[in-house]
């Protein structure tokens, strides 16, 4: 049996167990109600702006709103030019949505991950593995089912704000380049969150007890915010290089050296951190 | 209590360390094997144990935690076709040295050979050739008890039904198919131990290691598991059961490793072992024994005199290869002085054996 194979069993019995857990079922719901409600909002208010709004006074305000809207698109995903236009042209749900993945799904990658590994060692049931598999295996094959299960919680948003936009958002943009746009919102959500699934994964085997993997995780995505926040004062401005979040704004810019730039950024740190804990493995007693 | 016990070994299992000569290959023999409180009492089959070809070799194998030295240049080897025990008082090691099998521990020093592979070589030489019921390793809790071993079937290279097939026929042979499909969460300690049992012989390893595999669990249960063993050994695997039951080790071994410190003691077969029996118990019909005339006689160590009993129970000191001289000293040594002996039985064999290492032990720190 090749490591492939050993890998893909652990996924196939990760998922079981991901998808059979409490907690994860509970955070699916949590988050497909946040979906539903948003997206329920958002439905009503766009559909009594169309009753009660004449085509003029939509004109107007559209008008009036449109520099609001670019500052706050480029707040959210920087100031690049060549993005800011196919931004633009995306429906607001979607970008608000993509927005609002990338700033949750950390969180909720620490909250459903952080004791995949740290279980199994306080446990000792990896001792029922040890004699059967590499342990690289089991890192793997865990970081693939946390990777499925983010990659599941991404999609029920991006789905929700797809079906909410074809019955209620009026758009520039045809109904093909958004369903581009929002797989190319899916694809990038993904690799952003692959550090913070990595890392999760290496603190989870850096402690034989999950209640400290948890709040390790949590510290490590909290230093990440606080680096991004301290590089706005100019003599640490080295800092944000350190932050995953730095490169994100890369990912939606329309070059491609920049597209490939942040995407080696998000996979050099979801490498180390996976490295790190394939490395622990290897070492650690069991 | 006095108990008259015979040590007969297993036929085929006569081997001392310097002669490999093996048993007749064969039929398996069968031969009675001695008795304990808990009704270990049964019928052995003994497949042939060919020590020229070992499953398991442990050259000089030393393991530290910190400034701890848990196993001190340990050397052993595990014959194939044989049960062997590995005996010793808590922190003796024996759960380190199952570790460093296993692969859950690496050693600082020292080479160790799974049927004549490197264990360096990891999960290669271990998939398939080893199986091990770890102390204290809890199966994964909200697993069910048969997609639990049907996975780790799986990863052992089975076919997804016949990984299935082969978690039943072992789950059969603990007695806890009818818990299949309860969470192993959900099982009592006696019936994790079970299953663990089941997946440590799941495939027919050649090679098991059976860290304390009746600790905690009833007399009835302990029984199956023993049995279990035998089956397994009869079918062709070769085991390394540790446990602190040295009469269920009795019944069970043609050979043991006595450890203490992390250093080999002493080890050989059974017959071994036991023959040398440092104990012996020495019925009286008197009140006193002369006290000062045993203890001045070379063989005797220790020895203690039940007043209530009339039993006086001597040590030998640990040199002795043969004690039915040093028997007939002590006898003659008594009847001098007047004692009327009732009878004469030696200790449990290995029991004895193990409580004098371990004195001895503590006499020299």
């Amino acid at each position: 049996m090749n490591r492939f194979k050993e890998t893909l069993l652990i996924l196939q019995r990760e998922l079981r167990r991901t998808f059979r857990s409490s907690r994860s079922v509970v955070f699916l719901l949590i988050y497909a109600l946040v979906a539903g409600l948003g997206a329920f909002i958002f439905a009503r208010v766009s559909g009594l702006i169309d009753e009660n709004v004449t085509d003029e006074m939509r004109q107007m305000a559209a008008n009036a709103n449109l520099n609001v809207y670019q500052k706050i698109v480029e707040s959210f995903f920087g100031e690049d030019a060549s993005s800011l236009e196919w931004l633009m042209a995306m429906p607001p749900f979607l970008l608000f949505f993509y927005k609002f993945n990338l700033l949750c799904l950390p969180a909720l990658v620490v909250l459903t991950c952080f004791d995949q590994i740290s279980t199994e060692l306080e446990s000792g049931s990896v001792r029922y593995l040890a004699p059967r598999v590499h342990r690289s295996a089991v890192v793997l094959g865990k970081f693939a089912s946390s990777l499925i299960l983010v990659l599941a919680l991404s999609s029920l948003m991006t789905a929700v704000s797809l079906v909410l936009m074809t019955h209620s958002t009026p758009t520039e943009a045809g109904a093909g380049a958004i369903f581009l746009g929002a797989v190319r919102f899916e694809a990038m959500t993904i690799l952003a969150l692959l550090p913070y699934i990595s890392l999760t994964l290496l603190f989870s085997s850096l402690f034989r007890t999950p209640l400290y993997a948890l709040m390790l995780s949590a510290c490590a995505v909290l230093v990440f915010w606080l680096l991004g926040v301290l590089a706005n004062f100019e003599s640490l401005s080295f800092l944000k290089w350190l932050t995953p979040a730095t490169y994100e704004p890369g990912l939606l810019g329309a070059q491609l050296t920049g597209l490939l730039k942040s995407s080696a950024a998000f996979l050099g740190f979801a490498a180390a951190f996976l490295g790190g804990a394939i490395l622990r493995m290897n070492k650690a007693d069991l | 209590m006095s108990t008259e016990t015979e040590n007969s070994m297993p036929a085929g299992t006569d081997e001392t360390p310097g002669n490999t000569e093996t048993a007749a290959a064969g039929a398996p023999s069968a031969a009675e094997v001695p008795g304990s409180d808990d009704g270990i009492i049964s019928t052995v089959a003994v497949p042939h144990r060919d020590a020229s070809n070992p499953v398991l070799e442990m050259r000089s194998v030393t393991r530290r935690y910190g400034k701890l030295t848990a196993l001190d240049s340990l050397t052993m080897t595990v014959a194939r076709g044989s049960i062997h025990g590995f005996i010793g008082p808590n922190g003796a090691g024996k759960t380190t040295a199952f570790s460093l099998v296993a692969g859950f521990l690496r050693p600082n020093s020292g080479d160790i050979l799974i049927c004549g592979r490197p264990a360096s070589e990891g999960v290669d030489c271990r998939r398939g050739i080893l199986g091990i019921l770890p102390q204290d390793a809890r199966l994964p809790a909200k697993d069910k008890v048969g997609e639990a071993l049907t996975f780790y079937a799986r990863l052992q290279g089975f076919s997804a039904a016949a990984a299935e097939a082969e978690a039943r026929k072992w789950l059969e042979r603990v007695g806890m198919i009818q818990s299949w499909d309860t969470r192993c969460g959900a099982l009592s300690h006696g019936m994790s131990k079970r299953v663990g049992i089941a997946q440590a012989f799941l495939g027919s390893p050649r090679l098991v290691l059976l860290d304390e595999p009746t600790a905690g669990i009833d007399p009835a249960n302990a029984h199956q598991i023993r049995e279990l063993i035998r089956t397994a050994h009869s079918e062709g695997a070769s085991i390394l059961v540790s446990s602190h039951n040295l009469a269920e080790l009795e019944a069970l071994c043609d050979y043991a490793t006595i450890l203490d410190h992390g250093k080999v003691q002493t080890q050989g077969t059974l017959a071994e072992l036991t023959s040398a029996s440092s104990e012996i118990r020495i019925q009286t019909a008197s009140d006193a024994v002369p006290e000062e005339a045993l203890a001045n006689l070379w063989a005797v160590r220790t020895f203690t005199f039940d007043k209530a009993s009339r039993t006086l129970t001597v040590t030998l000191t640990s040199g002795v290869t043969s004690p039915e001289p040093c028997i007939n000293e002590i006898l003659k040594t008594l009847i001098q002085h007047n004692v009327l002996i009732g009878g004469v039985s030696k200790g449990h064999g290995l029991e004895a054996k193990v409580i004098s290492l371990n004195s001895d032990s503590a006499a020299g720190e």
